[in-house]
């Protein structure tokens, strides 16, 4: 019996550390990461208008990379967030971003490429954790 | 199709009751806090709407649950996954009025105590929950505010014996969106 101790030791450090390490696990990050699927804003929104389902199914929790002209630049309590025109009065793509920093030198009516985890469609669609 | 009733919601209703006015906005922030001895959660969600109609008291919010952000990706993940089922349950809404409202007048800045009522859907259970906020009138714009206390186990969300001192039975929510006129 004694001879396992020192194993039984080591499977409970290794059985702590894994657990501390899935604790602390960080984020998944748009920045730098592939994205899952390419599409303008207009067919992302329309694409939730259709069917928001087939749309959810599709698309949350997916990086999705959009590409369009910014229609605002929104105040937010924190981070920042920026609207995509969809050619839509009301309806566009939101995409949040956690530090406001992140969009410093952002202008109305500059073309971005904006990769986001697509949480689903509320007015707009939204994109969260984005990156430019 | 959703933003054709809208349409024609906004303008019929315009023509209905004169100059009624509605307030709006897409990116209110509501946030929630589980806070336990052992340890302390919050989830933070950017993109929430809200409609208020000026004439009638009547509220209006919405968030997306996959919307909210936590501190650890792993608190995140069983919150999406485990506790609200954000696949299946992708959206939270509150639906209510205060109480003998009379019409804000928005021309002076100030701040209005008010009591809301109505009914708030989270999980795809829903209750009545009623609770005191604070409309504050700033150069024509509006700020809500609101914290109330929301009961895991009311909304069908069960919690495993095994984290049950990690997680807080009643959730804080605390609600604050500055709202603007639709014109």
């Amino acid at each position: 019996m004694k001879k396992f101790i020192p194993y039984i030791l080591i499977l409970i450090a290794l059985g702590i550390f894994a657990g501390y390490y899935m604790y602390n696990k960080p984020h998944a990050e748009t920045q730098g990461a592939k994205a899952d699927i390419t599409i303008n804003p207009a067919d992302l929104l329309a694409a939730f208008e259709l069917d928001e389902t087939k749309a959810n199914a599709m698309y949350l929790d997916k990086i999705i990379e959009v590409k369009g002209k910014v229609k605002s630049i929104n105040e937010v309590e924190q981070g920042g967030s920026i609207s995509l025109d969809t050619g839509n009065e009301i309806s566009s793509v939101i995409c949040e971003f956690e530090h406001a920093a992140s969009i410093d030198g952002v202008k109305v009516g500059d073309e971005v490429i904006i990769k986001g985890f697509c949480s689903g469609k509320l007015m707009d669609v939204i994109l969260v954790r984005c990156s430019l | 199709m959703n933003q054709l009733i809208i349409i024609l919601a906004f303008t019929f209703g315009s023509f209905h009751a004169g100059n009624a006015q509605k307030y709006f906005t897409k990116t209110g922030y509501i946030s929630f806090y589980s806070d336990t001895p052992i340890e302390k959660i919050a989830g933070h969600n950017k993109s929430s709407s809200c409609v208020f109609d000026l004439s009638s008291g009547k509220l209006e919010f919405a968030s997306l649950i996959k919307g909210f952000q936590f501190e650890k990706a792993l608190m995140q993940e069983h919150f999406n996954e485990n506790y609200m089922e954000s696949t299946k349950f992708p959206k939270a809404t509150f639906k209510g009025q205060i109480e003998n409202y009379k019409p804000i007048d928005v021309t002076h800045n100030g701040k209005i105590n008010v009591k809301v009522s109505g009914q708030l859907t989270i999980h795809g259970i829903t209750k009545n929950i009623s609770t005191e906020g604070v409309i504050t009138v700033n150069n024509s714009k509006l700020n809500t505010y609101a914290e109330f206390n929301v009961l895991v186990a009311d909304y069908g969300i069960s919690i495993p014996s095994l984290v049950k001192d990690q997680i807080a039975k009643t959730v804080k929510v605390k609600v604050d969106a500055s709202l603007d006129v639709i014109k």
